[in-house]
């Protein structure tokens, strides 16, 4: 009897089902699969380590007796689905849809449905590991924290803390990220940052400079009340697929779609109006719609009066971006441009959603920035069914950046200057002089002899993860830190999604030090030719740990541990612990934190988070109140995403941030921000006062706009101990939050008081503003066009120029001009443009390790317009060289589709493994490569960086292809 | 001679019997009848659960 | 007693394959067998439509009809099932299907095919319901633990429905009123088309 054993991996697809019958349908899965069936099976062909293999049997045994429940949350978006475990002896036997979860309501995208997948997983890395003479050997952990220690000490004694980077993760739930960001400041340095900084730095920096926070403002269930939709650089059928279950109910309910994107993607076939415009075009495509909008006067007045600064500067602005010039800059025709501006008018409350399509720039702030101002024209922000529906990335990806691993700000956005230093230093109970020792002062300068005060590295930010290669091969006389980097951690983060390939191959093997921290090797273990120098250390995965995680909507879900860490892998926080004990600041980093063992206590991180994030109120939302929350997820209505009934009653699920005050005070979150129809005792909010109260003798302060209950009645500035005793409130304090505030304001008062007293007189604690549509901090306080650095259009570039060079910006020197001056157009005609696919995540390691998945995507593509195919000569299904003007190539299959207009190629961004034709399988430790490997398109990107958050541009560079 | 090789053919005859296996599992075809293994058929509780899990799962709002 | 059924909503599904691993997970059916696919047309352009298909256990299975062995059975409630150890891989039920449901798990170069595998509307086979040897053979038995197709109820966007044809329908039919014609009506454009 013939039978197909459960576990084999070697079986080649029959070629059944149905790409042979529908000979027609040569859609993506169809092409792939036809190529990559013989690569599939030679792929799987490597055989099971014994251990592996009596992991395998364990499992199949291990079917036996009632199944355990286990509740967590998707490792891969921000979404959030309910992931639901079915655990038997120890083993991750069942996957149940969460149909109790309202983000969810059940469903998963192919990631989601396959996370089962990681409790049996093979290729993942298994124990710490350690480079010698080009091979890789097994080591104790032991060994490795010892020798990885002494390392860095040595770094630090012969080039100062700087020069050890850490690099965090958005996948680190909250406890883990907040320690990591304690750890690196405890550690002595700024250089610390995370995926935040390459994904929605320019959002947080744009929209919190627009209104207060820099944080989605609705929720994906709220967009079940839009009237319209507006995606601009958002693909959310592949990136949040379970987001267009809430955004199709809403079409159901009535919403028109928009979606505006370079190419038609899986998005735009749902949508009802589709605009294409050339990558990098973003802010004139929003000023033309905005032209029509004030040309017919359908922008909401009354709104602007009461709540927005600036509109005015803005009008002159979009002035100038008539139809015609909008055509010619965008390559959208007036009549689609007018229509959508019809519909965003006559169909409110619209919300608007953007991602990477609009971040990734170098203007990504003035992008940011011009969607905030268009909604705020139509009156759309504050309401349900409005809002900037900004879709976040990883699954943690919200909270890693709320708890700011990054390098220019302290947790909770307080930044970095000594009076942020001095807040958190008493939250952690620490000697502020103490931490402040652990910086770099000045340094000496070798040629000289003289002591040379540099930028004191504690209050100025540190490099930006998108430039870390340059702070490795840049001249340090050009850097503002004592030395350049020579060590790198690479902690849950993956290299390729950072541009610029052949000088990060340099910039890894430049390096005295490289660790790994990982489920997964990553593509770092395989990309530099090294003999040593290099370790990977096996993380666990979140399923393997428990804390908490912030989806996109600010929501907290509390994950419970499903299985213990698989092979000898151990949870990141766990690892820190050792680190910092070698390192030899452990006794602070968990002064107030109980270690068992060698496990900090997740609910002790959490309540230090409680204790000093006032200013985003990740301060209500304790333990208690999560765990309470998931035992009753389905008390919660799946549009307001209120409990109605049972123990959360009135309270919003995951207690959004802002959760105002102490636990005790029992705030129900925010839903929708800036929302004044509710109390904001209730939830209700509005913008924030943070850019001061008048600018150039103009009012800032909201005027006649207020949340219901609000007693001032009008705007008011932020509440400090002082303002509190001008109102005659002081005496509702306690004595014991007296004697804390006394002094303080709403930020740094950690008794909560001040925050209660405001609350409970219907105040917003932050104040009461207006928006601002012009931000005069920025380079461009008014959003303008410019053309990216490797632009297509040399008689744009002349209209529309970009920045010039700066010297310093994140203590590095950064270009701009000096790029934008060459003509790369005529030998690289092809605009370059990415993004992602469904099946895969980020750098793609952990999803293409998952055999479920990666049959699904088996090969490197990129889509090619037919008509450049036959400039190319190139045929479907071809290999192809896309080469970039930075000498680096990728070689990869063609797939031609009219899906990309003219002129645009686009490739996926997941892919890893290989370095220039080359598959580096080879490289990868016994067992631990992928199933499927391919270029990584970032190789073939380019430099360029946003003017305000180093952002880099993978939206818009320039290619050529040819046969291979 | 003749009694010697037709002695040898029945002999041989008779040795082949043994490489006969265990015939007795053979399923005889019928056209049109299914001959497998009987499958357990759902209980009418288990369909009236089914319809109710429908409707608090896939048909959850 | 309605019989069981699929539905795959055209207009909600946004080619996620979320099914397709949602059945290679609970019932672990090895690399190149996809019980389940999604089927993509005038992929990349204006009225491109996603729509995830596997058997769709028809009321008179032609797989069942041209069996030469007659390995197949429908249950109760709709559910076509098949025998393996009866299966003799020969593939003629494959070219009578017209949806491509059954798979083989080919594993040798001159065409030997295996058994037959394919989409069992998670209700198993006939081995002895949810024991080692059914879930070896067949995958998963959900419906006789209570629970419906793993595909359905995983969907991303509710777009795939499965179970209790008259419920699925009821779901469906509510929908269409809420949409009120949306995708818009045939002959819309002919009379409101702008110029």
């Amino acid at each position: 009897m013939k039978l197909t054993k459960r576990r084999e991996l070697n079986a080649n697809g029959s070629g059944g089902g149905l790409n042979g019958v529908l000979g027609q349908a040569i859609d993506r899965r169809t092409f792939l699969r036809r190529a990559g069936i013989a690569m599939g099976g030679g792929a799987l062909a490597t055989a099971l380590p014994p251990a592996m293999i009596q992991r395998a049997e364990a499992a199949a045994d291990a079917r036996t007796g009632t199944p355990e429940l286990k509740r967590s949350v998707c490792t891969h978006c921000s979404v959030g689905c309910g992931v639901r475990a079915e655990v038997q002896n120890g083993v991750w036997t069942g996957q149940e849809p969460d149909f109790d979860s309202p983000f969810n309501l059940g469903g998963h995208c192919a990631k989601g449905a396959s996370v089962r997948e990681h409790g049996h997983g093979e290729r993942r890395l298994k124990y710490p590991t350690k480079l010698v003479g080009g091979k890789w050997k097994k080591i104790s952990w032991e060994e490795a924290i010892n020798e990885i220690g002494d390392k860095i000490l040595d770094i630090r004694e012969k080039s100062g803390p700087d020069s050890v980077y850490w690099l965090g993760s958005a996948k680190f739930n909250n406890e883990q990220a907040y320690l990591f960001r304690k750890y690196a400041a405890l550690w002595g340095t700024n250089n610390v940052d995370h995926q935040a900084r390459i994904c929605h730095s320019t959002t947080v920096a744009g929209v919190a400079n627009t209104w207060g926070y820099g944080a989605m403002t609705n929720s994906y269930n709220d967009m079940h009340n839009a009237k319209a939709m507006f995606f601009i650089g958002s693909n959310a059928a592949e990136a949040h697929p379970v987001a267009m279950q809430h955004i199709l109910r809403g079409k159901e309910n009535g919403a028109k779609m928009i979606v505006v994107d370079p190419r038609f993607t899986r998005t735009a076939a749902h949508s009802d109006l589709f605009v294409r415009i050339r990558p990098g075009t973003d802010v004139p495509l929003v000023w033309g719609v905005l032209w029509h909008i004030f040309e017919n006067g359908w922008e909401d007045q009354e709104y602007i009066n009461q709540r927005v600064y600036g509109m005015e500067d803005i009008r002159t602005e979009v002035a100038k971006w008539t139809p015609d010039v909008v055509e010619d800059v965008t390559g959208a025709p007036e009549s689609v441009v007018k229509e959508a501006a019809r519909i965003m008018a006559e169909s409110r409350p619209g919300t608007i959603v953007w991602c990477m399509g609009g971040t990734q720039h170098t203007i990504g702030n003035n992008n940011t920035r011009s969607y905030c101002v268009l909604q705020l024209a139509l009156g759309n922000i504050g309401k349900s069914g409005g809002g900037a529906n900004i879709f976040r990335g990883h699954d943690n990806v919200q909270g890693a950046t709320d708890m700011c691993i990054l390098s220019h700000s302290l947790p909770a956005y307080y930044g970095l200057s000594e009076g942020a230093w001095k807040h958190w230093s008493r939250v952690w109970g620490l000697d502020y002089e103490w931490v402040k020792g652990r910086f770099d002062t000045a340094y000496v300068d070798t040629k000289s002899g003289d002591a040379v005060p540099f930028k004191n590295p504690m209050n100025s930010p540190g490099m930006p993860v998108s430039r870390w290669i340059d702070g490795v091969l840049e001249d340090v006389a050009n850097i503002d830190q004592r030395d350049s980097l020579k060590a790198m951690i690479f902690w849950g983060h993956a290299p390729n999604s950072q541009t610029r390939g052949p000088e990060m191959k340099k910039a890894m093997e430049a390096l005295e030090l490289l660790v790994v921290i990982d489920p997964y090797p990553t593509h770092t273990a395989v990309l530099p030719d090294r003999q040593d120098g290099m370790y990977l250390l096996p993380a666990a995965t979140q399923f393997e740990t428990y804390g908490s995680v912030t989806a996109s909507n600010r929501s907290l879900q509390w994950r419970e541990k499903i299985i213990d860490p698989l092979f000898e892998s151990k949870p990141d926080h766990v690892i820190m612990y050792h680190l910092s004990k070698k390192l030899g600041f452990s006794d602070q980093l968990f002064k107030n934190i109980q270690v068992n063992g060698d496990e900090p206590l997740i609910e002790d991180i959490l309540r230090e988070i409680n204790s000093g994030t006032w200013t985003i109120g990740y301060t209500g939302q304790s333990p208690e109140r999560l765990k309470l929350h998931l035992e009753n997820k389905h008390t919660f209505n799946t549009t307001t995403l209120q409990a109605e009934g049972g123990p959360c009653d009135g309270e919003y699920y995951g207690l959004p941030w802002p959760c105002w005050g102490t636990p005790e005070m029992k705030h129900p979150g925010t839903p929708n921000l800036y929302d004044p129809s509710k109390p904001v005792a209730k939830g209700g909010l509005n913008f924030r006062a943070r850019f001061g109260v008048e600018h150039e003798g103009n009012n800032l302060l909201a005027e006649g706009s207020y949340p219901v209950g609000n007693e001032i009645k009008d705007g008011h500035p932020e509440f400090t101990a002082d303002m509190l005793k001008q109102l005659g409130w002081w005496d509702d304090l306690t004595a014991d939050e007296k004697a804390a505030a006394e002094g303080r304001n709403w930020k740094t008062d950690l008794s909560g008081g001040i925050q209660r007293v405001a609350i409970k007189h219907g105040c917003a604690p932050f104040g009461n503003a207006k928006a601002r549509a012009i931000v005069w901090t920025f380079p461009d306080p008014v959003p303008i066009h410019r053309e990216p650095l490797y632009a297509p259009r040399r008689d744009l570039v002349e209209k529309y120029p970009t920045y010039e060079d700066r010297k310093s910006h994140y203590r590095l020197p950064t270009r701009y001009a000096s790029i934008q001056a060459t003509d790369y157009s005529k030998e690289f005609p092809l605009v370059h443009t990415s993004g992602r696919l469904v099946e895969y995540e980020g750098g793609g390691e952990e999803t293409r390790s998952n055999p479920w998945l990666a049959e699904l995507q088996q090969e490197m593509f990129a889509e090619i317009n037919p008509a450049d195919a036959n400039n190319a000569s190139v045929k479907d299904g071809q290999w192809i060289w896309l080469e970039a003007p930075n000498g680096a190539k990728i070689k990869i299959r063609a797939m031609i589709t009219p899906r990309v207009t003219r002129g645009v190629v686009f490739t996926p961004f997941h892919f890893g493994g290989w370095y220039e034709g080359q598959d580096l399988l080879d490289k990868y430790p016994e067992g631990s490569a992928p199933y499927v490997r391919g270029e990584a398109c970032n190789h073939a990107f380019t430099y360029g960086y946003d003017s305000v958050t180093q952002m880099q541009e993978t939206k818009a560079s320039l290619c050529k292809i040819s046969a291979a | 001679m003749r009694v010697r090789t037709v002695g040898l053919a029945l002999l041989a005859a008779f040795a082949l019997t043994g490489c006969y296996e265990e015939g007795t599992s053979v399923i005889m075809f019928e056209p049109g009848v299914y001959k497998g293994s009987p499958d357990q058929p759902l209980t009418a509780e288990d369909q009236e659960a089914l319809r109710a899990r429908m409707s608090t799962g896939q048909g959850r709002q | 007693m309605a019989r069981m059924k699929f539905l795959c909503d055209a207009e909600r599904c946004i080619e996620c394959n979320g099914c397709v691993t949602a059945c290679k997970n609970e019932n672990e059916v090895p690399w190149g067998v996809n019980r389940r696919r999604v089927v993509t047309l005038d992929d990349g352009v204006p009225g491109e439509k996603s729509i995830s298909v596997a058997c769709m256990h028809c009321t008179d299975a032609p797989c069942a009809a041209v069996c030469p062995v007659d390995c197949f059975y429908t249950t109760d409630d709709g559910v076509v099932l098949h025998d393996k150890d009866l299966c003799i891989g020969c593939g003629y039920c494959f070219y009578a299907c017209p949806f491509g449901a059954p798979q083989y798990p080919q594993k040798e170069a001159f065409g030997v095919r295996g058994k037959m595998d394919k989409c069992t509307f998670c209700a198993g086979g006939p081995e002895e319901d949810n024991s080692a040897a059914e879930f070896e053979k067949y995958g998963s038995n959900r419906l006789a633990q209570g629970k419906l197709p793993m595909c359905a109820e995983m969907c991303a966007t509710k777009a795939l429905l499965g179970g209790d044809g008259d419920i699925v329908s009821d779901i469906y039919r509510e929908r269409i009123t809420k949409r009120g014609g949306r995708p818009d009506n045939w002959g819309w454009d002919t009379a409101y088309k702008k110029a």
